[in-house]
C-alpha cells in the first residue's frame, strides 16, 4: 500500500471545515465535515487528528491542497503545496463527478456562488455581494431560533401546504417578516417553506441576474442537503437540479484533485509538515505594527512558540519572511 | 491662513507642489492610516458612501492639527457630490469647527473663476509664484501618472517579486517628506530610473485587465485594498481608466483648445445610456469596458463605493455588454469592510478563469 500516492484536500470555511483524502484513481477515500465554530485552528488539528487515527501510519501523502477562506492559515499549518481559491475548486471538483456540468450553484456558510461553465471552462461566476441574506449561516440562526435541527430543516418545507411570503431580500427584514407571520398564527412547516422559497428567489435574482442557466446543473455546498431549498430551485427554475455525490466537501475534494495534478505535472515534492502536526499546539496572536504610520495588524501564528507565519501587513515585511521559512 | 486637503490616490504631490510653490501653508493627512477613516464615519450620515467619511475624516483631522481653510471639489450633475461639500461644510460646522470651506464646482468653472473663489488663501501671495505652481502642479500630475504606468509595467513581469512595491513604497515615503517641485520631480525620476533597471521578463504574456468605476475607490489604494498592487503581482498587467491626468486632460485641457474633441469612452457609452448625464462616472464606466473589450483586454474590474447611484446604474448594462463584447466583468463594492479575504477570494477566482480562457483560445488556435 505505501506506494501508492493519496492527496489531501481541505477546505476550511466560515461554518464548516472539510478534509478529504483521494486516492491516484481521484476515488475519496474518507471525507470529513466539521463544523468550524469560530475556531478554525482547533478544528483543522482535530480533523488532522481523526485522519492520523486511521490512516496515518498506512498511506503516503504526496500532495495537500487547501481552500476556503482560512485556506491560507491552514497552508501554514499542514504545509499545503497548492492553494487555492473556493470557485476554481469548485469547478474542477464538480466537473469531476457530473460530466459536462454547465452549471453550478453553492450554498456554503458565509458565501453563495454561481459558476457556469463553457466549453469546460469557468466562463462567468458570481458571488454574493454585501448581503448574507441567501447563505447557510442564516438559516442555520433561523433553525436554531425556531428550534428545529438544521438537518430536519428542509422536511418540514416539504410538508408545507401553501408557503407564506418572506422577503428574502435582506436577513434583518426576513427575520422580523418571519417572527410577524408567525405571530399571526401561519404553521412553522409554511414560513419555513417560505422562507426557502424567498433565500432562492433572492439567490436568483441577485447571483444568477442575466445569466443562462443551463442544464445540467450541480448543486453543492452544506446547503444542499436542505430538501426544501432544492424543491425551491427546481421549482423556480423548472430545471433538473443534480446533488453531486460529496456535495458537502466539493470544495475539498477539488483542492485535493488540484494537487494531484500539480504533484503529477510538475512532480514536486510535497511540503506536507506529516499526520505528526496534530501533536504541537497552534495559536494565532494579533500585534499592531509600530514600524510606520500605517500600525498594520499583523496576525502571527505560533506553532508551539515558534512564528511560523505572519500576514496582515500592508508593506509586506512580515509576509515575506513567511515565505521564505 | 493654512489649508488642508484630502487625500485621493497620488493627488498630494502634485498639490504639495503647487502649495509648496504658491508659498501657502498647509496640514497634509497621514496618507495611508485608519484615524481619519474612523474621525469620518463617526461624523458622517450612516447613508453616505465611504468616500464621504474618508474625505470628511481628513478635513477633521487637518483642522484638528490647525488648518483653518478647506479647499474642496465637487461637481454638479445628477448624483450625491453636488451636495457633499455642502454636507461636509454643515457637519464641520455643527462640530464647532471654525473653519472656511470652499467648494469648487469643477464642472463648469474656468481657471480663472477658481482663482477667485481661493482669494483668501492667495491673498499677499505673487501671482508669479502661484502660476508657477499651478504649472508645475499640471506636470507633476502627469509625472506621478506615468511612474504608476511604468509600475504596471514592472509589476506583472519583473523577475524577482517584490522589487516594484518596494521603489513605490519608497517613493512614497520620500514624497511625503520632500517639499517642492524640485525636490519631488527628482524623487519621480530617481524612482523612474530604478523601477526601469529592474530586471523583466519581457517576453512574458500577462493577462491583462482593465479597472473601471468610480474614480475616488479607483484611484486610492488605502481604500480599494491596493488592487492594482494585488493584480500585478499575481502576474496581471493592470490599466487604470481613472487617472487624475486623464481627468485633467479632459476637463482642462482640452477644454481650453479650439477643437472640440469627441469623449471617446463617453460616445461608445452612449449605446446603453441615452442621455448625456447621469452624474459621476457612469457613462464613462460603460464606454471604458466596451472600449476594453475592443481593445482586447482579457476582463474588466468594476468598482465602486457601496450605494453609488451613477455606477449602480452603470451596472445593469454589465450583462448585455459582457455577452455583446465577449468580455468578462467583475463588480466590487467598497464599504467599511476591512477584512481583505472575501475581496481576494473573488479576484484570484476571476483572475484564474481569465488564464484559464486565454489558454484554452491560444490552444485552439
Amino acid at each position: 500500500m505505501k506506494q501508492d500516492g493519496y492527496y489531501i484536500g481541505i477546505d476550511v470555511g466560515s461554518v464548516s471545515t472539510n478534509l478529504v483524502i483521494i486516492d491516484e484513481n481521484d476515488k475519496v477515500i474518507e471525507k470529513l465535515y466539521l463544523r468550524t465554530s469560530g475556531q478554525p485552528i482547533n478544528v483543522l488539528i482535530k480533523g488532522m487528528q481523526l485522519l492520523a487515527e486511521k490512516f496515518g501510519k498506512h498511506i503516503h501523502i504526496k500532495g495537500v491542497g487547501t481552500t476556503g477562506s482560512g485556506r491560507q492559515l491552514a497552508s501554514v499549518i499542514v504545509g499545503a503545496d497548492i492553494v487555492k481559491n473556493e470557485i476554481t475548486s469548485h469547478a474542477v471538483a464538480t466537473q469531476k463527478t457530473v460530466p459536462g456540468v454547465k452549471t453550478i450553484l453553492e450554498i456554503g456558510g458565509q458565501d453563495s456562488k454561481i459558476i457556469i461553465l463553457k466549453n469546460g471552462v469557468v466562463n462567468d461566476f458570481a458571488m454574493n455581494t454585501v448581503c448574507a441574506a441567501g447563505t447557510g449561516s442564516f438559516l442555520d440562526r433561523q433553525a436554531s431560533r425556531l428550534e428545529i435541527p438544521i438537518e430536519e430543516f428542509g422536511g418540514y418545507a416539504l410538508r408545507s401546504k401553501s408557503p407564506v411570503r418572506i422577503a428574502g431580500r435582506c436577513a434583518v427584514f426576513a427575520e422580523s417578516d418571519m417572527i410577524h407571520k408567525q405571530q399571526t398564527g401561519h404553521s412553522t412547516e409554511d414560513i419555513v417553506n417560505g422562507l426557502c422559497q424567498a433565500l432562492v428567489r433572492n439567490y436568483l435574482n441577485n447571483l444568477a441576474k442575466g445569466k443562462d442557466i443551463e442544464e445540467p446543473i450541480a448543486f453543492q455546498g452544506g446547503v444542499a442537503a436542505n430538501v426544501g431549498i432544492v424543491a425551491a430551485f427546481e421549482n423556480q427554475l423548472k430545471k433538473k437540479i443534480i446533488i453531486p455525490e460529496h456535495y458537502d466537501v466539493m470544495g475539498a475534494y477539488g483542492a485535493a484533485l488540484i494537487a494531484k495534478k500539480e504533484a503529477t505535472t510538475s512532480n514536486f515534492k510535497t511540503s506536507f509538515h506529516g499526520f505528526g502536526v496534530a501533536n504541537h499546539d497552534y495559536r494565532a496572536k494579533s500585534v499592531e505594527c509600530q514600524d510606520c504610520s500605517n500600525a498594520c495588524e499583523v496576525i502571527k501564528i505560533l506553532s508551539d512558540n515558534t512564528a511560523i507565519a505572519r500576514w496582515g501587513d500592508r508593506c509586506g515585511k512580515w509576509s515575506q519572511q513567511t515565505a521564505a521559512v | 491662513m493654512k489649508v488642508t486637503f484630502p487625500h485621493m490616490g497620488n493627488m498630494y504631490v502634485p498639490i504639495k507642489v503647487l502649495l509648496d510653490t504658491s508659498g501657502i501653508d498647509y496640514v497634509m493627512p497621514p496618507y495611508c492610516t485608519n484615524e481619519p477613516l474612523e474621525l469620518g464615519i463617526r461624523h458622517s450620515p450612516e447613508f453616505a458612501c465611504l468616500p464621504f467619511k474618508t474625505i470628511l475624516g481628513d478635513f477633521i483631522y487637518g483642522v484638528d492639527n490647525g488648518a483653518d481653510f478647506i479647499l474642496f471639489a465637487g461637481g454638479r450633475g445628477q448624483c450625491r457630490l453636488g451636495y457633499y461639500g455642502d454636507l461636509q461644510a454643515e457637519i464641520l460646522k455643527s462640530l464647532d469647527y471654525k473653519v472656511k470651506f470652499v467648494c469648487l464646482d469643477l464642472t463648469n468653472l474656468t481657471p480663472k473663476e477658481i482663482l477667485n473663489r481661493i482669494k483668501p488663501l492667495t491673498e499677499g501671495k505673487s501671482i508669479l509664484n502661484i502660476i508657477k505652481g499651478i504649472i508645475y502642479a499640471v506636470k507633476t500630475v502627469y509625472m506621478v501618472d506615468n511612474l504608476n504606468e511604468l509600475a504596471r509595467y514592472t509589476r506583472c513581469r519583473e523577475i524577482i517579486k517584490g522589487q516594484t512595491d518596494r521603489l513605490i513604497s519608497q517613493f512614497h515615503n520620500l514624497a511625503q517628506k520632500a517639499n517642492g517641485y524640485k525636490n519631488i520631480s527628482d524623487i519621480i525620476n530617481l524612482t523612474k530610473k530604478s523601477l526601469r533597471q529592474i530586471p523583466v521578463d519581457k517576453k512574458y504574456k500577462p493577462v491583462k485587465v482593465s479597472i473601471v468605476g468610480e474614480m475616488y475607490v479607483s484611484t486610492h489604494p488605502n481604500i480599494n485594498f491596493q488592487l492594482e498592487k494585488k493584480l500585478g503581482n499575481m502576474g496581471v498587467e493592470v490599466q487604470n481608466n481613472l487617472s487624475i491626468s486623464h481627468w485633467i486632460t479632459d476637463h482642462f485641457v482640452r477644454k481650453l483648445l479650439p477643437i472640440k474633441f469627441k469623449k471617446e469612452p463617453h460616445e461608445a457609452g452612449k449605446e446603453y445610456m441615452k442621455t448625456n448625464d447621469i452624474g459621476g462616472h457612469g457613462i464613462h464606466t460603460i464606454g471604458c469596458s466596451i472600449l476594453s473589450a475592443k481593445n482586447n483586454f482579457d476582463g474588466v474590474i468594476h468598482l465602486y463605493p457601496f450605494t453609488c447611484m451613477p455606477e449602480i446604474i452603470a451596472q445593469c448594462a454589465f450583462s448585455e455588454v459582457q455577452n455583446k463584447y465577449d468580455i468578462p466583468i467583475m463588480t466590487l463594492i467598497i464599504d467599511e469592510m476591512t477584512g481583505e479575504a472575501g475581496y481576494m477570494t473573488r479576484l484570484e477566482a476571476f483572475i484564474d478563469m481569465l488564464k484559464m480562457k486565454s489558454e484554452v483560445a491560444t490552444t485552439n488556435n
